[in-house]
């Protein structure tokens, strides 16, 4: 237990550290250049921005999957898991290269787009932010899946049954009873699937390429191809500190949300 | 009815776009032309041919499986009496150790390769397995306690006491009660960190230098620089060792286990 602290906390006091001042330099100097820089910070609101996106398509992609794998008994329903958790066990830089060969020039959407007319062969989604977010929600369904069907599966089905019962309609009986009751388990695949999408290097370097960069990307450039410690020790920092205070917001949430359900029951 | 309908549909329209690309990897690789097209026109396996003529494929190959290996061993040493220790005690102090066990997926993995980079630097270490192994360990343990915790669920307490009241010693408690009930978390976590230091890049495309670079960095080096379908017939040589292992998992532990889906009962 100690070993493992040692092991994942040290190096990371370390980053702090080199980050907070390196070389005699004054306090924050790289954080300062970080954010006096145009480009870093649109760098760093392009990594914001398209994780929340890929967080709220993934949500509503997710919901009817959830739904379907968490009713018991349905035919199919073994070949839906696995078709929707072993992808995520697949290493990413393979399902991000059968993203480039779907997404390229010669591949898939390209060929459909001339096909229908809508473009010549030259038109694809490689390098776009629409092509990183779709290789994004691929890459996150799984984890958004998971948490929401464990919550459905927790619902009393006697609920549905009496709220049908009561003259709600489908629609209704979503609104009132399933969506809140599955509110849980789809905070907490959102929080998941943020801070996953805001740290993820292997698809956007490869989908989005350096014409788009997003912040790991940065820090990967930074210390690696450039030797910039500190700089990109700071980039570290402000990356976690934004999926950090996602997660503990979270968490507090979370916190406050259990504390007043065992007070109501008490 | 027609709800019904569209539900199916939908599912099996997501279900066949989450295998999708894995598919169309496999399906490249196996394209007699020098470019990158699907679907593809022929068959043939030359480029799986280029891949084992060529020795530095052949060398990160046997990289990650070493690395994989080590991974495996560590996660399991560390990872196994913690979660034993996390279940037997219980208060504020699982809480926090809890945290700290599940922090390393809140914290990018990427953070956590640069700042073994920099502490491997500080005292002068050099790339090796060890090392590459020793940062993948990080995120694999967690995988490997949550499944052993998991495993510990519904597990009467009172077992190991009986064991030891009749007379089992420490290590013999161990071994006859004990790990057979955690058989299959420990079969999990053993496979899930192989798998996970199989497809990091994250971590080791800071650890790894010209001399250790494992199957994944060396790809994403590749494909980073040039479009064959050499790349697919490595990415799909990823894809089917992750595959055996999956289906491995599968017929020993169940994979709906896995991720608490339940089973249809």
């Amino acid at each position: 237990m100690a070993a493992y602290a040692v092991l994942l906390l040290w190096p990371l006091i370390g980053v702090v550290r080199a980050s907070v001042q390196s070389g005699g330099q004054p306090l924050f100097t790289e954080y300062a250049r970080f954010f006096s820089s145009p480009l870093f910070r649109a760098v760093l609101w392009r990594t914001m921005s398209l994780s929340l996106l890929a967080t709220a398509v993934t949500v509503v992609l997710s919901f009817p999957v959830a739904v379907y794998l968490a009713q018991p008994g349905r035919r199919g329903r073994t070949i839906v898991t696995f078709a929707i958790i072993a992808p995520m066990l697949v290493s990413a830089v393979a399902r991000s290269y059968g993203w480039i060969i779907i997404l390229g020039p010669e591949g898939l959407v390209s060929r459909i787009g001339v096909f229908l007319g809508l473009g010549d062969s030259s038109g694809h989604l490689l390098y776009t932010e629409l092509g990183v977010i779709i290789a994004l929600v691929h890459l996150q369904l799984p984890l958004m899946v998971l948490p929401i069907a464990g919550s459905l599966q927790q619902i009393d089905p006697a609920l549905d049954r009496a709220a049908s019962i009561l003259g709600a309609g489908w629609l209704r009986i979503f609104l009132k009873v399933t969506l809140p009751l599955a509110a849980p388990g789809m905070t907490a695949g959102a929080v998941i699937v943020f801070c996953m999408s805001a740290s993820s290097f292997v698809t956007p370097a490869l989908i989005g390429g350096p014409t788009i960069p997003m912040m790991s990307f940065v820090i990967y450039q930074q210390a690696v191809q450039l030797i910039d410690w500190p700089f990109a020790s700071a980039a570290s920092v402000i990356l976690l500190l934004a999926t950090a205070s996602v997660t503990l917001a979270y968490l507090f949430w979370a916190g406050r949300g259990a504390r007043r359900r065992t007070r109501r029951t008490a | 009815m027609m709800r019904e309908a569209i539900l199916r549909i939908y599912v099996a329209v997501i279900a066949i776009l989450m295998v999708l690309p894995v598919a169309v990897v496999l399906a490249t690789s196996l394209t007699p032309e020098a470019f990158l097209q699907f679907p593809p026109d022929g068959f043939s396996l030359r480029w799986y041919q280029a891949v084992a003529a060529d020795d530095e494929w052949g060398a990160a190959l046997l990289t990650s499986l070493q690395v994989g290996a080590l991974v495996t061993s560590f996660s399991l040493v560390i990872g196994v009496p913690a979660a034993l220790g996390l279940h037997a005690s219980g208060g504020a102090r699982v809480a926090a150790l809890q945290v700290l066990l599940l922090s390393p997926l809140m914290i990018p993995s990427l953070v956590v390769g640069l700042a073994l980079l920099r502490l491997y630097a500080s005292y002068g270490l050099p790339a090796s397995l060890v090392s590459v192994a020793l940062g993948q360990t990080v995120i694999a343990t967690p995988y490997v306690v949550r499944f052993v915790l998991a495993s510990l669920v519904g597990v009467d307490p009172s077992l190991e006491r009986a064991a030891r009241i009749l007379g089992g010693g420490r290590i013999r408690t161990f071994r006859k009660i004990t790990l057979p009930l955690i058989r299959h978390g420990i079969i999990a976590g053993a496979i899930f960190s192989f798998i996970v230091s199989l497809d990091d890049v994250n971590i080791a495309l800071f650890l790894s230098d010209i001399h250790v670079t494992p199957l994944s960095v060396q790809l994403l080096n590749y494909v980073q620089q040039s479009a064959d379908p050499l790349g697919a017939a490595v990415a799909s040589l990823l894809v089917i060792i992750a595959f055996i292992l999956i289906v491995v998992c599968d017929r020993i532990v169940g994979i709906d286990w896995l991720f608490g889906i339940r089973k249809a009962n």
